[in-house]
């Protein structure tokens, strides 16, 4: 029976890695080195890859300097609606992104309630970065949210508890204690709401075309000029993505 | 007025509730809550530190603390598992107070404290490789730096080794005299209260049913409650010996004379035999009275063979409480 279950462990285990493995592998070998490197050299790919790092970078802070308190919030209250509230940050995660990319539209574009309050401004959403930013926060958030939320349930109250008894107000028992306890969750959620972020494409290209992410890069180059041109866009993102949440994680994993 | 004088505290967490609590604690005293898990010993320690919302008055050294936030009540607390900071080595832990309330004494404090505890040797580890002993040692050391005026301790020697834990209570009733510390404790141990307490409180169901010295509570408990968590035998009803003034009286089963005939005692009764056990160099026997039973610890059981069983107990051998 324990032969079995291990053996049976391993099978399903492989299956599955194999699964989301070999699609990434298949992507990666299927295009040549000269092809990667002209890909390399054409400014357009690499800014649109830049652009999509760098606003899900400024996505993702913007959510951890708002998000995390509402996690915080979550984990250590009830109260009549909790579940409707908690329901309202998974709706992202549930709907197609394009449908969030139409809302989004309807409230942040040049009619939109938002969107006309923040033109007065000077703050616009169409086709702006801007725009590339709201999509990513509003479709990657949760991921940030739920993660920091279950990290801040395994912080025990006691310890805050304790942390009050020596002196600690609430904000020093935040700071020195409940956040670097909940981290990891946090770091984590944070590196997949980011990377969830750089990958978004549903959402973004609703609201935003223009300047091009490199998801969009990848759908408009492969309309444009078919598969081989769209491969090595997107080789690059993916290389571009394994290097840098590896890294992170590993230097998360460093300082446990 | 006392040093610790708390009147009336209720606290209401879901549905169990901590009522009108009152508890007296001089400076200096180690006084003892006695309570089965359950009976809101930690509740009651959490709503004296501030972490619950309560009703009623906590005077600490003159001052109504009732409405100040935990961080304002100086009040130590150090619960059963520890709750060490984890983020923190040994050091950090015991020094975390110092970054709010920083004083010329700091240092002195700390390094007599450390030294007093034996944790000199531990003070670079971090938390989560040590023993249970040495946790609950960081945890009071962390507590004693913040200078508390009532130190609250949450059955401390839970977590102890089993090996460890006489010694650890003879460290704990020597911190105590060394920093003529006022303590409350709670535990769900008699043994602990009577070695720590002249003093002691029984909490039952959010409740306090008695605050009396402490071995008072072993010779008069003032209720059958009080007497059944205090692990009394054969507690009867008075009506059985005619005796008016409480309600119920206990007599402990060695006080119990079984014979086939009439024993030689002020009470004596007729009795059916339930059973009868072995236990080391003794029987004990289990006997149906009326509705009751009664437990008897006998050297022999010869007379169990005979169809009349009687038992017969004398008036100084019982203990009456309501």
């Amino acid at each position: 029976m324990d032969r079995l279950f291990k053996f049976l462990t391993i099978i399903f285990s492989l299956g599955i890695f194999l699964f989301l493995a070999i699609p990434v592998v298949k992507i990666i070998t299927s295009t040549s080195v000269s092809n990667l490197v002209s890909a390399l050299s054409d400014k357009a790919i690499l800014q649109s890859i830049i652009l999509s790092v760098e606003v899900s970078f400024y996505a993702t802070v913007i959510v951890l300097v708002t998000g995390v308190p509402l996690a915080y919030f979550l984990s250590r209250h009830n109260f009549c609606c909790k579940a409707v509230v908690e329901g309202i940050i998974d709706i992202p995660v549930m709907v197609p992104h394009v449908a969030a990319g139409i809302a989004l539209l309807m409230v942040f574009g040049a009619s939109g309630e938002l969107g006309e309050a923040f033109k007065k401004i000077g703050v616009e959403f169409l086709d702006t970065k801007f725009g590339i930013l709201t999509a990513m926060m509003f479709v990657s958030a949760p991921f940030l949210i739920n993660s920091a939320k279950e990290g801040f349930k395994k912080v025990d109250v006691r310890l805050e508890n304790v942390s009050k008894t020596l002196g600690a107000n609430s904000f020093w028992t935040f700071v020195k204690i409940t956040l670097p306890n909940a981290r990891k969750d946090i770091i984590n959620g944070a590196l997949m709401m980011w990377g969830r972020g750089i990958g978004e494409f549903g959402a973004v290209v609703i609201i935003a075309y223009h300047p091009m992410t490199a998801p969009v890069m990848i759908y408009d180059r492969f309309n444009s000029f078919g598969l081989s041109y769209a491969v090595p866009v997107t080789v690059i993102m993916i290389i571009t993505s394994i290097v840098i949440f590896s890294a992170i994680r590993i230097i998360n994993n460093l300082f446990k | 007025m006392s040093f610790v004088e708390i009147k009336h505290l209720n606290t209401k967490l879901g549905a169990f509730e901590l009522k009108d609590i009152n508890i007296n604690i001089e400076k200096g005293e180690f006084l003892s809550v006695i309570g089965r898990s359950g009976s809101g010993k930690t509740v009651l320690l959490e709503s004296i530190a501030g972490f619950h919302n309560t009703e009623g008055e906590i005077w600490l050294d003159g001052i109504n603390i009732a409405k100040l936030p935990p961080q304002k009540r100086a009040i130590g607390m150090v619960y059963q598992d520890y709750m060490l900071f984890g983020n923190m080595n040994v050091k950090k832990n015991i020094l975390y107070s110092l970054f709010f309330h920083k004083n010329e004494n700091s240092k002195k404090m700390f390094d007599e404290v450390v030294s007093f505890l034996g944790i000199s040797n531990i003070l670079q580890r971090s938390v989560k490789n040590l023993s249970g002993g040495e946790k609950q040692k960081v945890a009071i050391a962390r507590a004693l730096l913040s200078n508390p005026k009532l130190l609250l301790l949450d059955e401390p020697l839970n977590a102890v080794d089993l090996t460890f834990k006489l010694s650890f209570m003879e460290f704990l009733k020597a911190l105590h005299k060394r920093y003529g510390l006022t303590v409350l404790y709670v535990t769900h141990n008699f043994k602990e209260a009577v070695f720590f307490s002249d003093r002691s409180i029984v909490l039952l169901e959010g409740t306090i049913h008695q605050n009396s010295l402490t071995y008072e509570l072993f010779e008069r408990p003032n209720s059958k409650k009080v007497a059944e968590f205090l692990g009394f035998k054969n507690i009867l009803p008075s009506k059985l010996i005619n005796l008016k003034q409480h309600n119920f009286f206990s007599v402990k089963p060695q006080d119990i004379t079984i014979s086939d005939k009439v024993p030689n005692k002020e009470f004596t009764f007729k009795v059916e035999l339930d059973n009868v056990f072995k236990i080391q160099n003794h029987y004990r026997i289990k006997v149906s009275l009326n509705d009751c039973t009664v437990s008897i610890n006998s050297e022999k059981a010869d007379c169990l063979e005979s169809k009349n069983l009687y038992i017969g107990f004398d008036k100084k051998d019982i203990q009456e409480f309501d």
